[in-house]
């Protein structure tokens, strides 16, 4: 009976794959997704490109696994993949070079530190930055709340949301944008953006 | 909300103009509170992006995974450093002067040779899958009939034709090159749009031999036009452009044209009364002539079926829908990944089927839908032994056979359905009742990937045929419900039409 990838730690179902074993690939990108949605978001902000590349990581984890050294920590290599996938994407993107220079250098810099050991005090700052979020949520108004449901659970675009919400395209755009300020204000003072 | 606030807003928005652009930039560059400012709004968006946590890009990857490889069933170490003259002439030397041989005997016969549609752009990453293996892609390669082209997330290719027609494929766009496809009048140049968009510029074709782009919902019939079709599993959608289109639904049949300027949209075939969830494969029989049958799910790769016939009488379309089985034939797909990947997780199934037995005595068991390569190899078969319906399916210990010996088969339309719970539950329902059931315990590890998925016979041509029509076949991977078998039932093999 062939093992149950799910019950395999990632090297195990590497291994599997070098048998034959395609299917168990799906175990390695449920388990990894999360985390690269999250280095992809960080770097890439263009919403519309984000799903593609996040597709593009996985399929490029694959076709390299062979390059892979079993016990050298997959999640490492793979995020290394991801952000070397980023820079290729945000290299095609002249309006977003100042975004490189100014910012995205910034957030790499944490990743790497998340990686190499520094990652319990950064992991330990995006808990917080995440629980204070969801409490800032909570104290939108709410149409404003409605919108950013809408907008980042949802995915739904401006002329959506202004469909469903019975308003203007410029009105959400309005709303949206005092919902973040609102929020920014909330979570800066509660010390989790610095 | 202050200045700054509202131009990096925009800016995460991708809605800032250039004047308002440099503004922000200077801002920047000349304030550090500017600068803190901008990073605590892009940290905030990026936790807002992060609360989805519904994204799954699983499916999209797997499918670009299943892909045929190269052969790599084991990765082979880095070859040996040559030390030798001797291995130097014959490993490099000699094959190097075979190869330049092949290589000018192949450019010179491409001179002279029929055009090929040629890769004329590739943006990113493209695969090609030709006789079932995977190729690499370059531009100015020649396409033959059968490839299949996929593009990668993120990148596109452009297909140029001798004649000056031009296809463009988007990120995502899967097409099948020169395929056959349902359409019995003479044709130019056919494609076959699994998934994505294209866009064309169609030259001026041939009188009555246009060019036909088939999706599973539709066919666009070109004649010279520019347009743009893209399709999904909830609709086929075409806009054209310049010139008209004449778009025919695969479902009924219809044409419509199309004109510059207009949109027309084609969705599958199902009965709002039918069940959508869990449904992998799909077939409905309405093509009415040739020897294919499509899959309609809009689930995954489609497993499409094709006839498998020596004999040209051996079968007979129906005008009202469906294929009638005479002599010994069978529809079969190919390898049914899909259907074994989905249940695999689900570690549930259904098999439904309207059919109209021809005898009421049918041994072997004769297949009628099977997921299997003769006795030994079973994942799945619903049959007829003598007269009575029949299941097998895949077992702890090999297979194991539930029979409806309480029903006797008539020769008339039936509905059957065969469920496999999660818990390893049986249940054989026969118009809307269920007639036999156990709790066996389905082994769906025991599934092997490679099978085939045979109507009216047995993939391994081991002859276990079956005689009767085929009206309607539906896959789930789940177990349908009482109430939602009883609504299948009721609503019969078309929307329109109840049991007979």
């Amino acid at each position: 009976m062939d093992p149950d990838a799910a019950d395999l730690s990632t090297d195990e179902i590497v291994v599997e794959i070098g048998r034959g074993a395609i299917e168990a690939y799906r175990q390695i990108v449920v388990r990894y997704q999360r985390e690269v949605i999250k280095i992809v978001n960080a770097m890439l902000l263009d919403v519309s490109a984000r799903d593609d590349v996040v597709q593009q990581v996985f399929v490029r984890a694959f076709q390299k696994l062979d390059q892979y050294e079993i016990g050298r920590g997959f999640g490492k290599w793979l995020k290394a993949i991801a952000r070397n996938l980023v820079r290729e994407e945000l290299r095609k993107r002249c309006r977003y070079r100042g975004r490189i220079e100014a910012y995205a250098r910034s957030v790499l810099d944490q990743l790497d530190e998340g990686d190499s050991g520094g990652g319990t005090v950064w992991r330990e700052e995006e808990r917080k930055r995440s629980l204070a979020l969801n409490e800032c949520l909570k104290t939108l108004e709410d149409s404003s709340a409605q919108a950013v449901r809408l907008h980042y659970l949802e995915g739904k675009k401006t002329e959506e949301i202004a469909g469903l919400l019975g308003r203007s395209a410029g009105a959400v755009r309005t709303l949206l944008c005092r919902a973040r300020a609102n929020l920014r204000s909330c979570m800066e003072s509660k010390g989790v953006l610095t | 909300m202050i200045r700054l606030e509202e131009l990096i807003l925009k800016e995460i928005d991708g809605e800032l103009t250039r004047r308002e652009a440099r503004e922000l930039k200077q801002l920047l560059q000349s304030d550090s509170a500017a600068r803190v400012l901008y990073r605590q709004l892009l940290t905030l968006e990026v936790e807002l992006r992060n609360l989805d946590e519904q994204m799954d890009v699983s499916d999209a990857v797997m499918e670009f995974v299943r892909l045929p490889r190269k052969s790599s069933s084991s990765w082979k170490p880095a070859p040996a450093i040559l030390d030798s003259l001797d291995r130097f002439f014959f490993r490099f030397v000699l094959p190097l002067g075979v190869v330049a041989s092949f290589l000018t005997a192949y450019f010179v016969l491409q001179s002279t040779h029929f055009d090929r549609t040629k890769l004329a752009e590739i943006e990113g990453s493209l695969q090609i899958v030709r006789n079932g293996r995977m190729k690499s892609l370059s531009r100015g390669i020649g396409l033959q009939p059968g490839d299949r082209i996929v593009t990668l997330p993120g990148s596109g290719a452009e297909l140029r034709y001798r004649d000056h027609t031009v296809v463009k494929l988007f990120s995502g766009a899967q097409v099948n090159f020169e395929s056959s496809i349902s359409f019995e009048e003479p044709y130019s140049k056919s494609m076959e749009l699994l998934a994505g968009r294209i866009d064309a510029e169609v030259a001026r074709q041939p009188e009555g031999q246009p060019f036909v782009i088939q999706t599973p919902h539709a066919l666009a019939i070109v004649r010279g036009t520019r347009f743009s079709l893209s399709t999904d599993k909830q609709q086929t959608r075409l806009e054209v452009r310049q010139g008209r289109v004449d778009f025919r639904s695969m479902d009924d049949g219809s044409t419509s044209t199309v004109d510059a300027g207009k949109v027309a949209l084609a969705k599958p075939a199902l009965s709002p009364a039918r069940s959508l969830e869990g449904l992998i494969a799909y077939y409905t029989f309405q093509t009415g002539k040739g020897n294919q049958v499509l899959d309609r799910s809009g689930f995954g790769d489609p497993l499409h079926l094709r006839l498998e016939t020596s004999r040209e009488d051996s079968v007979s379309w129906r005008s009202d829908q469906g294929i009638r089985f005479l002599q010994r034939a069978r529809l079969q797909s190919k390898p049914a990944g899909k259907i074994v990947t989905a249940c695999k997780r689900s570690k549930a199934l259904t098999v439904e089927a309207w059919i109209h037995p021809a005898k009421t005595d049918q041994s072997g068991p004769a297949r009628i839908v099977t997921l299997s390569k003769g006795s030994s190899v079973t994942n799945f078969t619903l049959g007829q032994q003598g007269n009575h319906f029949v299941v097998r399916t895949a077992t702890s210990k090999s297979s194991s056979e539930l029979e409806a010996s309480r029903f006797l088969i008539r020769t008339k339309l039936t509905h059957l359905v065969l469920t496999v719970s999660p818990h390893g539950n049986r249940c054989l329902w026969i118009d809307g009742k269920p007639m036999a059931q156990d709790r066996v315990g389905v082994d769906f590890s025991k599934w092997s990937p490679n099978l085939c998925l045979g109507l009216a016979d047995d993939p391994s041509g081991e002859n276990r045929f079956w005689q009767g029509t085929f009206h309607l076949v539906a896959i789930y991977a789940r177990a349908l419900s009482e109430q939602e078998i009883s609504r299948h039932y009721s609503v019969g093999p078309t929307p329109l039409s109840g049991p007979k």
